[in-house]
């Protein structure tokens, strides 16, 4: 007797079998109403502000006597998942405070890309941080952004230095434009010696006009400012602006990261990619010499 | 009207496929949720006369959390080669079909590529490509479907990362309802 099935028998068994499949992945996926919506499943709500509150309560707990302060940076993330959850292992190997995400976690600014990689950044052990990119900001991207992680200028004073992390994307905020004037006081206004994040190079032509470009200028000539760190162009890049330190950050691809440390008259930078990791010792210039932190 | 003149053009588009295909097939009316189509959305479908071949347009609306409403239209088509019956109920076990996606917005750079100095600088952001797969059940005028989608720019993610993306939230899901006359 032959146990021979006939071939429709098993076209139509594979067919139910992949609906039955089917059918128990939809009763567990979510139903996400719209690509372009900013209706998002990540629990993160107002993500940068509770985590400033986070570092500066660790920051109550360091001595004078305590090492310097380390940051790790990462930057243009994109869709590029692999790659940051890489980069995130390293990091996580790394003695460090906090780590700040210098913008472009999206490619389109669309609330499934936020989520991946929110829920990516969730696995930095240290508290971190995210500057809003220009491809955040697409669409409805800056309502995402800030309902996952808050207003996109703040400010915190944490272990003798003001950190801001600053929305500089001329292009994608036309509309509103950018805050210039809050920037300019916080770092005027400030006691102690300022860090800037943001995602954009602080003398993009393509971002900026000739005026703005005036006006950035005389920010970054501001006596307490120091150090500016940004992403946006996908490679590393060192410079100074008289006395201010502009350090760019390259994309995570490769698994790219920087490390800094600051010292209160200096800072140790050190550019990692693919697991190599290249050290720069800078000191501040005499006349801008950051006072001891309080 | 802009929704009258989008529903006047793609029914001119597709009205082609209905005569290609049969005199008999149906029209009907569909209202759903979900798959990347909107938290709520209305359209009129065509079903070929073998019932393989669905081609849906539907207007969307999902409400916005920062003041106006997210608006799109969707061009839906899929096949479901394989059906059961059981008297009169009829179940298509597997559809599979693409669902284009258009944003009725001005919001920033949605139009764009062009306005970045840069041309092609962004990828078009207006338009959203989905893949779709759906099961249906029929019994009389009514059918009764569920969908779920996956994105274009997801499915990207996925075959560039296929070990970094968690494979089960990538997916929408939604469910509906067609009546044909």
């Amino acid at each position: 007797m032959s146990s021979k099935v006939p071939k429709k028998d098993i076209y139509f068994l594979s067919i139910l079998l992949i609906a039955v499949g089917m059918f128990f992945l939809s009763a567990c996926a979510p139903i996400r109403p719209s690509p372009f919506a900013e209706k998002v499943l990540t629990p993160l709500q107002n993500s940068n502000a509770i985590t400033i509150e986070q570092i500066q309560n660790q920051s109550q707990t360091f001595s004078e006597n305590s090492r310097p302060l380390r940051l790790a940076l990462i930057a243009d993330s994109h869709s590029n998942y692999r790659d940051l959850d890489l980069t995130i292992n390293k990091i996580n190997q790394e003695d460090i405070d906090f780590t700040v995400h210098l913008g472009d976690m999206t490619e389109l600014g669309l609330a499934i890309e936020y989520e991946a990689a929110a829920s990516l950044l969730s696995r930095l052990q240290k508290p971190w941080l995210t500057v809003i990119g220009n491809h955040d900001a697409v669409g409805n991207g800056r309502n995402i952004y800030r309902k996952i992680f808050g207003s996109e200028n703040q400010v915190f004073d944490s272990r003798g230095y003001r950190f801001i992390i600053f929305n500089n994307n001329q292009l994608e905020y036309m509309d509103t434009g950018l805050s210039w004037a809050w920037l300019r006081y916080q770092i005027t206004n400030s006691a102690l010696p300022v860090v800037l994040f943001q995602h954009a190079n602080p003398f993009n032509t393509d971002n900026f006009s000739s005026d703005q470009i005036q006006e950035i200028q005389s920010i970054l000539k501001l006596p307490r400012l120091r150090a500016v760190f940004h992403g946006h162009l996908h490679s590393f890049q060192q410079s100074f602006f008289h006395s201010v330190f502009i350090q760019q950050v390259s994309r995570t691809e490769g698994q790219s990261y920087a490390l800094v440390e600051l010292g209160s008259h200096s800072l140790n930078v050190q550019q990692c990619e693919g697991g190599h990791c290249e050290a720069r010792q800078l000191s501040f210039p005499d006349d801008s010499a950051a006072e001891p932190a309080q | 009207m802009r929704l009258v003149s989008y529903l006047f053009l793609m029914t001119l588009l597709l009205s082609p496929l209905s005569k290609a295909e049969s005199i008999s097939g149906n029209w009907s009316v569909a209202a759903g949720t979900g798959a990347y189509m909107g938290e709520n959305y209305i359209g009129a479908a065509y079903t070929s006369v073998n019932q393989k071949h669905t081609t849906e347009i539907s207007y969307g609306v999902t409400e916005g959390e920062f003041g106006s409403d997210v608006e799109q239209m969707n061009l839906q088509y899929s096949f479901s080669p394989v059906e059961m019956n059981w008297g009169p109920l009829r179940t298509n076990l597997l559809g599979i079909g693409m669902i284009l996606s258009r944003w009725n917005s001005s919001a920033g750079f949605v139009n764009s590529p062009s306005q970045y100095p840069e041309e092609g600088y962004y990828a078009m952001t207006r338009y959203r490509l989905s893949l779709l797969f759906s099961h249906m059940w029929n019994f009389k005028k009514l059918t009764v479907f569920v969908n779920w989608a996956l994105l274009d720019q997801t499915a990207i993610a996925l075959y560039n990362n296929p070990e970094y993306v968690d494979r089960q939230e990538v997916w929408s899901s939604g469910f509906g309802l067609r009546w044909s006359w």
